[in-house]
């Protein structure tokens, strides 16, 4: 049961990935996304990571999918044949994927790490990736890390007005 | 259920409270009105209080928050040449266009959460710390590298810089994934006690994920070969962004590397240290041969910029004391020499509208010897040469690679400064000859304001000649740091 | 299924970001590339966090979800300032900085 979730999961999360990279117009990729991210939330389900996985959904498929909508709306699509790079790129490429993708697959394979071959530890407690199990972690062990987050949503906020906002009508900037 | 706070040092976090007020309050100045003109007071009071805050911890080291963050002697030194550097920044950009357009308080704001994020980059004791301080720091950059936005090359060197920083922090983290994973803690102590006490120190998963960690934090230091946004992103950016990048990243930058390496994967010595003396190798070699042949002054300080990282990685290869206090000491050096420079480009392009070709310093040392000496002890200090405090900087890396048994890369620092002459010195040649043509006048910031940039020049210059002939007050700034890795050999 | 199925599709989906970012020319689609990579990286922890059941690795994953929506706005806030001044949004044609 568990087999047939991963590879269903796995297989719309590596046909969204390639059709991001391989479609041309850009808007499709945009879309690809996140079916590609809704499958990936999947994924994640099976790894006992359930607040991980609706958090994916709702900020990142639902949010920031929705900037780069707009941003593709705006911007327009560029159609571009997807194998017209650079030609040295264009074989380049692919070249240097597949070998990081041989190269980390062979360490993960060839490693005696032990638990890799299993399916993780089946004691762990009910609260593993629960809202509350991470959320007490927040608030805990990585109280820091929570309020330097919480400062680059901030400062992203301000950089977007910076880059993107209209001047035109702003006399009186205080400058 | 209980919900335990965790143990936080208020004191210890005081620096940290200190800038996130700062930004809170030019955050806010932004829609204040008139008011928003003393933004850069306020950011600079900041970042002056968090400096007195952290002089004032001065010897301690202490964890701050839970584990996660750690203010030791390499946190404080680091942290003060970082929140300098902030300093001198804010006052290079008073006068550039590109400040005004975004909004200076919004400009200052981003530049505010840059040293933040740099300054908790020191302290970060934790993977999940090191990657938020890490793009806390860099995310700002990005922006502000665009920030100038009537010139194209301005916006295009911040996407280009955000593509491919981001491109190293995705390779980062999937690196920290790997040695998550293999030791079973994101701690930096409990990561060394988890891959020293395990069989694993050569286990596939392990080196893949310090591979990739070294790959990524290459990436943000400006190291070969990955290192070929530098230069069109130090040409692109506005040039006080581009003074900060390139002393504050690397200051940030290398904090952290001596803290993960020397701590974290400290069990792994002898895995790693041959890695990053190759890169340093290859970063030295590209970058002196990639500044001879350059026009732009910024891009040719890009060039060396790569190469000036590869002598300092030298310092984290001997994975000694040592190492650490001489990489301490050359960056304070670094920081000296380059602002000084930079701050010559500042006054040349605000006061007299010149762009930053090598050629356009021509015979200013004759018309303008407040510039002229500067950018010249800046050249010849970051050749190397006695009796600026470059030459003890290199010393000093030199000393601790032949005692750690890195002879070989020694020489090659030697070698590459001798390259170095090539370019170094065609900008001092350029200054001290020839007639300059009238200056154009560029509108803007007023003569007391640059007359200020002038004098930073000329303070840096001096610094860089008196810790050449005295330099043992920066010895001991220096020993602050390499006593906080504590037990290294030598 | 064990772990090591979990790190190798996140590999390959790493790999495939990458690939993607240096085949495309189109920003926007690179930024998109860069999601992938940073997906994967997510991936690679939460499956370890799985195998050694241990809660720190996915309040990292959250933290990365932040910091790459924070990218994603400042990248895309970049493409549209680059837009508007007309700039040709197509990463092989940056020329102006080429040296």
């Amino acid at each position: 049961m568990v087999e047939i979730a991963f590879f269903a999961g796995a297989a719309g999360a590596i046909g969204g990935a390639l059709a991001v990279v391989l479609l041309k117009n850009p808007f499709y990729s945009v879309l690809a996304l996140v079916v590609h991210l809704v499958f990936l939330a999947g994924i994640f389900l099976l790894l006992r990571a359930q607040f991980l996985a609706a958090a994916q959904i709702v900020v990142y498929a639902g949010a920031v999918m929705v900037i780069y909508v707009f941003v593709a709306a705006y911007v327009g699509g560029i159609e571009e044949p997807a194998f017209d790079a650079h030609p040295r790129l264009r074989i380049f490429g692919p070249i240097v994927a597949a070998a990081l993708f041989i190269e980390i697959s062979i360490a993960v394979a060839g490693s005696a790490l032990v638990g890799i071959g299993t399916e993780g530890p089946q004691d762990i407690p009910d609260d593993f990736g629960t809202p509350a199990a991470v959320g007490r972690m927040l608030l805990d062990d990585f109280l820091i890390a929570f309020e330097a987050a919480s400062i680059l949503l901030l400062l992203a906020a301000v950089a977007a007005i910076v880059l993107a906002g209209r001047r035109g009508s702003q006399t009186q900037e205080g400058t | 259920m209980t919900f335990q706070p965790p143990e936080i040092d208020y004191w210890a976090l005081s620096p940290v409270i200190a800038l996130v007020f700062g930004l809170a309050l030019t955050v806010v100045l932004a829609v204040a009105g008139r008011l928003a003109r003393i933004a850069p007071a306020a950011a600079i009071l900041s970042m002056v209080v968090a400096g007195g805050l952290l002089i004032g911890q001065w010897g301690e080291s202490k964890d701050v928050i839970g584990g996660t963050l750690e203010l030791d002697g390499l946190s404080i030194t680091f942290s003060l040449l970082i929140l300098l550097a902030g300093i001198v920044a804010v006052l290079f950009s008073l006068g550039d266009p590109a400040a005004r357009e975004a909004g200076r308080p919004d400009f200052l704001a981003l530049l505010l959460g840059s040293v933040l994020g740099m300054v908790l980059l020191t302290q970060a004791n934790n993977l999940v710390t090191f990657f938020i301080a890490l793009e806390l720091f860099s995310i700002p950059l990005y922006a502000l590298c665009g920030t100038d936005l009537r010139r194209e090359d301005s916006l295009e060197s911040g996407l280009k810089y955000l593509i491919i920083g981001s491109l190293g922090s995705a390779t980062l983290l999937f690196g920290m994934a790997f040695v998550y994973g293999a030791s079973g803690a994101t701690g930096f102590e409990q990561i060394a006690d988890g891959l020293s006490s395990s069989d694993l120190l050569g286990d596939p998963i392990i080196l893949t994920g310090v591979g990739l960690v070294t790959v990524g934090l290459a990436f943000k230091v400006s190291l070969a070969p990955f290192h070929q946004w530098t230069p069109d992103v130090y040409q692109g950016a506005p040039t006080a962004v581009t003074a900060f990048m390139a002393v504050a990243t690397k200051l940030a930058g290398f904090a952290v590397f001596a803290r993960f390496f020397l701590t974290a994967l400290e069990p792994l010595a002898d895995e790693w240290d041959v890695i990053l003396a190759a890169i340093a190798a290859i970063s030295i070699v590209v970058g002196n041969l990639g500044a001879i042949s350059q026009d732009s002054l910024k891009r040719m300080l890009g060039y060396s910029g790569i190469a000036q990282a590869g002598y300092m990685v030298g310092g984290i290869v001997v994975a000694s004391t040592e190492g650490v206090e001489a990489l301490s000491f050359y960056l304070a050096a670094y920081l000296a020499l380059n602002l000084g420079t930079f701050a010559v480009l500042v006054v040349r392009e605000q006061r007299d509208g010149s762009d930053d070709s090598i050629e356009s310093l021509r015979g200013i040392g004759r018309r303008d010897r407040a510039l002229a000496w500067p950018i010249t002890i800046g050249m010849l200090g970051l050749i190397g040469l006695p009796p600026t405090v470059g030459f003890l900087g290199k010393l000093y890396l030199i000393t601790a690679l032949v005692d750690g048994g890195w002879t070989w890369l020694g020489i090659l620092i030697v070698l590459g400064s001798m390259a170095s002459l090539a370019y170094y010195l065609r900008v001092v040649g350029t200054v001290w000859s020839g007639e300059t043509e009238s200056p154009g006048h560029a509108p803007g910031p007023s003569s007391r304001l640059l007359g200020l940039i002038v004098g930073v020049g000329i303070v840096f210059a001096v610094l860089s000649i008196g810790f050449g002939i005295l330099p043992d007050p920066l010895y001991d700034f220096a020993a602050q740091a390499g006593e906080a890795i504590g037990s290294l050999p030598g | 299924m064990s772990i090591e199925w979990y790190l190798v599709l996140a590999a390959l989906l790493f790999a495939i970001g990458a690939g993607g970012i240096l085949v495309r020319r189109n920003p926007v689609v690179i930024l998109l590339c860069l999601e992938l990579m940073l997906s994967a990286g997510a991936l690679a922890i939460l499956s370890f966090s799985r195998m050694l059941g241990d809660g720190d690795g996915q309040v990292f994953v959250l933290i990365v979800l932040v910091v790459a929506a924070c990218e994603v706005v400042v990248g895309l806030g970049l493409v549209v300032a680059m837009f508007r001044r007309r700039i040709p949004l197509d990463v092989d044609e940056t020329t102006e900085l080429r040296g």
